[in-house]
């Protein structure tokens, strides 16, 4: 069955919009994220936003809204976590992880009529309940980013090649540094209804994984991704809808098959052109 | 408009609670060749990064023609070749898409590469031999090619410095010759240089002083012929590479 059949449905029509932008700008920042050896920032991200999800809740707002305040100031503290580099950084993500968790889970609790079942959407997604507004919010967002990475892609490719070169080069280092981090807290919020929070980082890590094993440029890495992650995102959502399982679920094993195919393939390459 | 080029004054650098650099002046005028030497550990690299202000002084001061790290803005007359190539998480590159990076602080946002910016990128391949590697992912390359796309990248953003951590480290001969080329033209071109090195080797000719970093002290300061007489392996006639 083709996804043109699917698109006789109003909400199938939303989620296959919010999912395409979503596999497309998660893995352009990921190029990023993953070059700077912070593959795990967007779960550290993730389980933040948990926090602001419950906020939400808790304060009669919008969850998306608070998530997107919440995930910022989370990653911008594991940005200066990480720039003093006092407290290892694997240690200040973690414990960022647990405090998010944690903090989600006792505020949602507190919430009038909020439980952990409420949160469950948010862990791992819901795209067929996918509004005309979460799109647009989706839309919007994805279009910042994409404008962050067009506007300040050369100087970003230099800061995740060399922090130190980058500065001889007189560039704003912790201005770009925190430029990723916030960037990076957007992007998880816009794929938190997608893939679900304990998803997200899959869908930013995944694809440039499979890049990396083809490609032999850093634009090449980053344009293998996004068709990783479109394909994927597209397809995924597709097959759930017929076979009635999980969308995220769906997205992230076609992602990972998909790096699989790429790991093969590479090798292929790599030994042709020996 | 005569300012040196750096100006380091009784600078102290403690890292990890040592102290790596115990109060050392250094001027370096405009023209200038200079050659850092010293044994391993003695803090050659934390001196040129301290030049560079990438490394906090503990007391002290430093300029940059003329103004602290901080103040400093014209980082387009700076080109540093660092020690190694940092392999970060991977994500390939390639040589092309490096040497291009050194273009960045004469480029304007949004605005693709110049005429100019690929014209020196062409020329900096071709300096340091790399040119039909230019497509390769530098993962791929051995350690004294990838020491040649640093090179190539500094070459290519045109700076009127070049402050270079042991350019010539696991570079064989032949490119060594070519680096002393290199070097030879752009003080030529009245460029200053401050480079690393363990033996001076090919570029000797082109080097005009000589400073010997000891245990974080500068303990010889002067023209090229006293390299002769310090330290073994200072010794510019004498390959001691391993
Ligand atoms: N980040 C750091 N933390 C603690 N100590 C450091 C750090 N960086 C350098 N050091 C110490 O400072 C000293 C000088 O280091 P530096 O890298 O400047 O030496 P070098 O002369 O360049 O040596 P090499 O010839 O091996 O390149 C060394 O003893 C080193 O252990
Ligand atoms: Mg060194």
């Amino acid at each position: 069955m083709a996804v043109i059949e699917l698109l006789q449905y109003d909400f199938m029509r939303r989620a296959l919009i919010a999912a395409l932008l979503v596999g497309l700008v998660a893995p352009t920042v990921g190029t990023f994220i993953v070059q700077r050896k912070l593959a795990l920032l967007g779960d550290g991200i993730g389980h933040v936003a948990l926090t602001g999800v419950a906020l939400g809740f808790l304060t009669g707002t919008a969850p998306v809204l608070t998530a997107v305040v919440v995930a910022i100031l989370g990653a911008v503290a594991i940005e200066i976590v990480r720039s003093r580099g006092r407290t290892s950084g694997d240690v200040a993500l973690a414990l960022l992880f647990y405090g998010g968790i944690a903090g989600g889970v006792l505020l949602i609790g507190l919430a009038p009529g909020g439980s952990n079942a409420t949160l469950l959407g948010y862990l791992f997604g819901s795209v067929s309940s996918v509004s005309v507004q979460d799109v647009v919010v989706v839309a919007v967002l994805t279009a910042v980013v994409l404008g962050v990475v067009a506007a300040f892609g050369r100087e970003l490719f230099v800061l995740c090649q060399d922090e130190e070169v980058a500065r001889t080069y007189g560039l704003p280092v912790r201005f770009l540094s925190l430029l990723i981090a916030v960037t990076a807290a957007v992007t998880v919020v816009i794929a938190m209804r997608v893939v679900g929070l304990l998803l997200v980082s899959a869908l930013m890590v995944v694809p440039v994984a499979a890049g990396q094993q083809v490609a032999r440029s850093f634009r090449g890495t980053m344009l293998v991704a996004m068709g990783v992650g479109v394909f994927a995102a597209v397809g995924g959502l597709t097959t759930a809808f017929q076979a009635d399982v999980a969308p995220g679920a769906a997205i992230v094993l076609i992602a990972l098959g998909l790096f699989a195919i790429a790991l093969v393939a590479g090798r292929f390459l790599r030994r042709r052109s020996l | 408009m005569s300012d040196p080029v750096f100006r380091l004054s009784e600078g102290k650098v403690t890292l990890g609670g040592r102290p790596v650099l115990r109060g050392v002046d250094l001027v370096v005028g405009p023209g200038e060749v200079v050659a850092v030497l010293g044994p391993n550990g003695s803090g050659k690299s934390t001196l040129v990064r301290t030049l560079l202000g990438l490394v906090p002084l503990a007391s002290g001061s430093v300029e940059i023609y003329g103004r602290t790290p901080q103040r400093f803005r014209d980082w387009r007359r700076i080109g540093y070749v660092p020690q190694r190539l940092t392999a970060g998480g991977g994500v390939p590159a390639t040589v092309r898409e490096v040497v291009a990076s050194g273009r960045i602080a004469r480029q304007r946002r949004f605005l693709p590469a110049s005429a100019a910016d690929r014209a020196a990128v062409r020329d900096a391949l071709a300096e340091v031999e790399l040119a039909d590697r230019a497509g390769d992912p530098v993962q791929h390359l051995s350690g004294g090619q990838q020491q040649r796309v640093l090179i190539a990248r500094a070459l290519a953003g045109q700076p009127d410095t070049y402050v270079m951590d042991e350019p010539t480290a696991g570079v064989d001969a032949a490119s060594q010759q070519a680096l002393a080329a290199s070097m030879r033209r752009v003080a030529g071109e009245g460029k200053t240089v401050v480079l690393v090195a363990h033996e001076l080797g090919p570029l000797a000719p082109v080097i005009t002083r000589v400073v010997v970093l000891t245990d974080g002290e500068i303990v010889k300061d002067g023209p090229p012929s006293i390299a002769d007489t310090s330290q073994e392996h200072c010794h510019p006639h004498e390959s001691v590479w391993p």
